[in-house]
């Protein structure tokens, strides 16, 4: 893994994703990243918030970028940088994907994806539709439609199924409504998600039904994002606890106590 | 640039090559910090709080922002004071890092017994007692708070090793100076102050509390104003007493404020969490300051009018 280097990006572009997401696009080397690592994100707004707020690389060809969606301060100042701004960007962090199982064009997968949890399953689905190779197959839920940002492009690297809990979208209901069938359609495929922890959970406990490997990428509150707060935890099976900034994000979801 | 001169003396025979360190529990073991900086280069590394048995630490949440700061109850998760000597000590040795051993624990007994376990081992500069961890259910605070207990830990790590000894101050003590006498008296080198003071954080909505501790210490340029008041009151009573200033260090104007009010040394804490080389552009900011203004890091000292 390469060293974490802390860097000043401008913010090249800023663009809005449906009513609350937005991408931002960086200028600046964001370091060797691979699809599963994030970087924690400041601007020059001082001691309010404090902490640099955690994102994961949602690419970084032809320019670092992320996906943000605004859920407080931090994530609306964030949301607001204008193109030209500075952020403070400590990259790249944490375990990618290819850190906790074997990827590559010919690996099949089922992607389960909630809302922003989107960001690093796009990546690693271009990754996984290589040239020639079968396409992952998709699952994406929101609340509404509103709540899948990037979903078209996500329809255009996988075999993508939609659901939506108030149906507005695709299947009504949540993720967990069509993962057995999307299992099903890809026998052996492993399971990459990430989402909210509860539909994690929900997908991990599916996966590991269906006697398939799910691999998680997690989030927890951070302070520090690379290893000296130990602030980051999440049970670990059998007892004591993870580090979601340097065990993950991504892990084998069988290496976690979900509750 | 020219080179000022930053050397300190904090006492027990010990020289630092300049006033910056890092504080326990926001630096790791420093060894996570290679590609950020070099660790020599800094005054020191207090280690993570070490305790005779390894520690997973507390359930999440662990931590939550507050205004200018931010809360913690990790809960003291740590390698274990053999592991640290076995693995960790050797590769800071190897970067050549001076460190410092925060230790904690919840008996006189234990107490002397990791100062046994650290008493000459190579690569380890001197010990700091965590007498003042708000986050533990048994031990912590109860030797901070209280001048005779605080006494009796320090005399009985004083009588089983001979590496310079740190005692770390709660801001909870209601009288920080009547501690600091107590551990001077019975033959600390120098105190350390402060450690996090006792706050906690509620949802407003959902009336949820943050932290799964339910309280946790407070940390950050929040706290700043207290560790400097508590610094300058031990500095004045007790001017033969080093005093390393800890609380809210994030630049080198915050670390210039913690020597004028009577610290030898400052150690940098949250700060690094926001800024992964805040310790090294204090140092680079305090070097430019002595040059500008020629002078040094012992003339600062104890200069607050
Ligand atoms: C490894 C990692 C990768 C991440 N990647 C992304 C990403 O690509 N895009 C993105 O938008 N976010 C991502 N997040 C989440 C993001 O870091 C948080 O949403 C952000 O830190 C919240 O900061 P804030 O100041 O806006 O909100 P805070 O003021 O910190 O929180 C506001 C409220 O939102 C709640 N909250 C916190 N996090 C979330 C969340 N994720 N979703 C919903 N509510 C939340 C808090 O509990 C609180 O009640 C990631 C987190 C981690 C750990
Ligand atoms: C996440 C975290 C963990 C800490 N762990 C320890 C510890 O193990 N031992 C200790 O003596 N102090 C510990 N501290 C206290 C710091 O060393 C320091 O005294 C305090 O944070 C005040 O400094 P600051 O405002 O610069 O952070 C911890 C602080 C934080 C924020
Ligand atoms: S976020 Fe600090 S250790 Fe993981």
């Amino acid at each position: 893994m390469s060293p974490p280097r802390l860097v000043t990006m401008k913010v090249a572009s800023n663009r809005r994703v449906g009513d609350a997401y937005r991408v931002i696009e960086l200028d600046g080397d964001a370091g060797v990243v691979r699809s599963g690592q994030f970087a924690m994100l400041k601007g020059a707004w001082g001691v309010a918030p404090l902490l640099p707020r955690p994102m994961s690389w949602l690419a970084v060809e032809p320019r670092p970028s992320v996906l943000i969606k605004v859920v407080g301060e931090g994530t609306r100042l964030l949301a607001a940088a204008a193109p030209g701004d500075e952020l403070t960007v400590l990259t790249p962090l944490g375990r990618a994907f290819a850190d906790a199982t074997e990827i590559g064009p010919a690996t099949r997968s089922v992607i389960v994806a909630g809302g922003v949890g989107i960001a690093p399953l796009l990546w690693v689905a271009e990754e996984l539709g290589g040239v020639g190779a079968e396409r992952p197959l998709a699952v994406y839920g929101g609340r509404t439609r509103a709540d899948l940002p990037l979903a078209e492009r996500m329809a255009e690297i996988t075999e993508l199924w939609v659901t939506t809990e108030d149906g507005s979208a695709g299947t009504k209901g949540r993720v967990t409504e069509v993962l057995d069938a999307a299992l099903d359609a890809r026998p052996g495929a492993i399971v990459l998600t990430c989402g909210p922890t509860p539909m994690m959970a929900a997908v991990a406990q599916r996966a590991h039904a269906a006697g398939r490997r799910c691999i998680a990428a997690l989030e927890a509150p951070m302070a520090c994002g690379y290893g000296v707060c130990l602030g980051c935890v999440v049970p670990r099976a059998g007892g004591g606890f993870l580090y979601v900034c340097s065990d993950g994000p991504c892990v084998d979801a069988r290496e976690i106590e979900w509750r | 640039m020219a080179r000022p001169d930053l050397e300190v003396d904090v006492g027990g025979g010990l020289r630092l090559a300049n006033p910056v360190l890092t504080a326990s529990g926001t630096f790791g073991y420093g060894l996570e910090h290679d590609g950020i900086g070099d660790v020599a280069e800094l005054g020191g590394i207090c280690s993570k709080g070490l305790s005779l048995a390894p520690r997973e630490g507390n359930p999440p949440e662990r931590i939550a922002e507050t205004a200018a700061g931010m809360l913690n109850a990790i809960g003291l998760a740590n390698v274990g004071v053999d592991a640290f000597v076995r693995e960790k000590v050797p590769a800071l040795r190897e970067r050549r890092a001076t460190v410092i051993a925060n230790v904690f624990a919840t008996s006189v007994e234990d107490f002397r017994e990791l100062a046994r376990r650290l008493d000459g081992v190579e690569g380890v500069h001197a010990l700091e007692l965590n007498v003042s961890c708000p986050n533990v259910a048994h031990g912590g605070l109860e030797f901070g708070v209280d001048p005779k207990a605080c006494g009796a830990v320090t005399r009985a790590v004083r009588d089983t090793t001979r590496l310079p000894i740190w005692v770390k101050l709660s801001p909870e003590a209601s009288d920080s100076v009547a501690v600091a006498r107590a551990c001077l008296d019975n033959g600390a080198d120098a105190v350390s102050a402060i450690n996090t003071i006792r706050g906690m954080s509620v949802d407003a909505r959902t009336g949820r509390i943050r932290l799964a501790n339910r309280t946790g210490g407070l940390s950050g340029p929040a706290i700043k104003p207290i560790a400097l008041r508590i610094v300058w009151e031990v500095h004045r009573k007790l001017p033969e007493l080093p005093v390393i200033g800890i609380g809210g260090i994030s630049t080198v104007e915050d670390a210039i404020e913690m020597l004028r009010v009577g610290a030898r040394a400052v150690q940098v804490g949250t700060a690094s969490f926001v800024d992964p080389r805040a310790a090294w552009n204090v140092l680079d900011g305090l070097r430019a300051f002595c040059v500008a203004q020629r002078t040094t890091a012992r003339e600062l000292v104890g200069t607050a009018w």
